[in-house]
């Protein structure tokens, strides 16, 4: 239930109205501490927010039946729940940073730190109070709000980190520095350029590590996704993102399906790139001038 | 939005309204409302609340407003409605202008103290009254500015 639905339905129309607005009451006396009656508007929306979030309500959807005062509690204690994970997750990212420098990396991880301290769930649990720059491959997706954004990107973050301590750096270094120079100071996903370039790897049964895909190389992909149809090509490279997975002993469950989906991602921008002969763009190596040279 | 927020939030302020209550409070110094005035003053401040976006659960602020000017010597009872709607109008306004900076207490205090003292009883006084010098004396209770205060309002700085 969006706030503007659900208020509509509160002049006392639907069953339990009275109820929610008698929380969002109590709500607002705790956020002015008993020092005021009334609050701006965008105050009152943004606590209404917050208790649809920890009531879980979505947009359209009705309240919960029965006692709401005890399902939101119910609800804040889940929130406490995200929290001491989330926390947790945020630590392990935070000690197993990747062996390549990324200043948006870093200045995001430092910035989630502050998060635990500002984020006042009890009020606005539906708020993200800290800054977000680094790029991930694959988002958040937008709806996620509050813990469960933060949860979400660090989980995102935390298996994009993992792949890449899995290669010894330099190499990675070497690939990053070629295809995005200056890559430690921009907004720029480490993840991506090092994912595809080990899977174009592992498609052609050769060992990731190596990161170096030759002109060769890429014209062997050319011809293994030639006349695929874009269904087979997906396979094709899920199949691939799974084997990858497995001999970089990356075999959880969260890990394998968002290797599988960042392998699935690249499926259209191989099919736009096959006939023109641009794959160095998609899996990045050495470039002709490196085979002349 | 506004709109939707202040019709559902109408129905609770009815249930609680406090102004009959008041009415014993106020019977000494002669002023009292009708059970009509009380419902104008309860529309008046729906909206007045949706004049400057802001949205009130219970009974609002006119009890507390009554119980602070019920001594005023500017308040009498042939325009007791009228100054009351006035003064909630008011209330709700500079609330908003000191954007949340002092609490209902505070603000009363400081309106009651402008208004009996250099307003002269004049709600046009407190209307032009500048919020950062309201939020002053809401702060501190006093309408007199301390040597330090006295310093920061000179011209010459």
């Amino acid at each position: 239930m969006r706030n503007g639905e659900a208020l509509k339905r509160t002049g006392g129309q639907f069953p339990g109205a009275e109820k929610l607005l008698r929380l969002l009451k109590r709500q607002a006396e705790r956020y002015t501490g008993g020092d005021s009656t009334s609050i701006p508007v965008e105050t009152a929306q943004e606590l209404l927010e917050s208790v649809c979030f920890c009531l879980e309500i979505g947009p359209g959807e009705a309240l919960p039946e029965g006692d709401l005062d005890a399902a939101f509690q119910a609800g804040l204690d889940r929130v406490e729940g995200k929290i001491v994970w989330g926390r947790a997750l945020w630590e392990a990212v935070r000690d197993h940073m990747p062996p390549v420098e990324s200043r948006s990396m870093d200045d995001t991880v430092a910035g989630i730190g502050t998060f635990w301290a500002r984020y006042d769930y009890r009020l606005f649990a539906h708020l993200i109070p800290c800054d977000i720059d680094y790029q991930l491959a694959i988002p958040v997706p937008e709806q996620l709000r509050g813990v469960d954004y933060i949860n979400g990107y660090l989980t995102h973050l935390w298996v994009e980190n993992r792949f890449l301590r899995r290669f010894s750096g330099q190499r990675e270094k070497a690939l990053l520095e070629r295809y995005c120079p200056g890559y430690q100071t921009l907004l720029v996903n480490l993840f991506e350029l090092v994912f595809a370039a080990a899977l174009g790897l592992e498609l052609l049964g050769r060992d990731p590590a190596e990161l170096n895909l030759t002109p060769a190389d890429r014209e062997e992909l050319t011809a293994l996704f030639r006349d695929l149809p874009r269904r087979r090509m997906e396979e094709l490279l899920e199949q691939g993102a799974d084997r990858l997975a497995q001999r970089l002993e990356l075999a959880g469950q969260k890990s394998r399906e968002y290797l599988r989906e960042c392998g699935r991602s690249l499926a259209p921008r191989i099919a736009a790139a096959r006939d023109v002969g641009g794959m160095e763009g998609i899996f990045p190596g050495k470039g002709q001038e490196d085979r002349e040279s | 939005m506004k709109e939707e927020w202040l019709a559902c939030i109408g129905w609770m302020a009815a249930e609680e309204n406090g102004l009959e209550r008041c009415n014993t409070l106020t019977e000494g110094y002669g002023l009292s409302l009708s059970r009509p005035q009380m419902e104008r003053l309860a529309v008046r401040r729906s909206q007045a609340l949706r004049a400057v976006g802001r949205v009130e659960f219970g009974p609002g602020i006119l009890p507390k407003l009554v119980l602070a000017f019920r001594d005023s010597p500017y308040l009498e009872q042939s325009r007791y409605e009228e100054t009351l709607a006035g003064l909630q109008d008011l209330f709700y306004q500079l609330k908003s202008q000191c954007r949340e900076r002092l609490a209902d207490d505070e603000l009363i205090g400081a309106m009651r103290l402008l208004y009996n003292g250099p307003g002269g009883g004049s709600l046009d006084y407190l209307a032009g009254f500048p919020a950062d010098r309201l939020c002053q004396i809401g702060r501190t209770g006093c309408l007199e500015e301390t040597e330090w205060e006295e310093m920061l309002w000179d011209e010459e700085w």
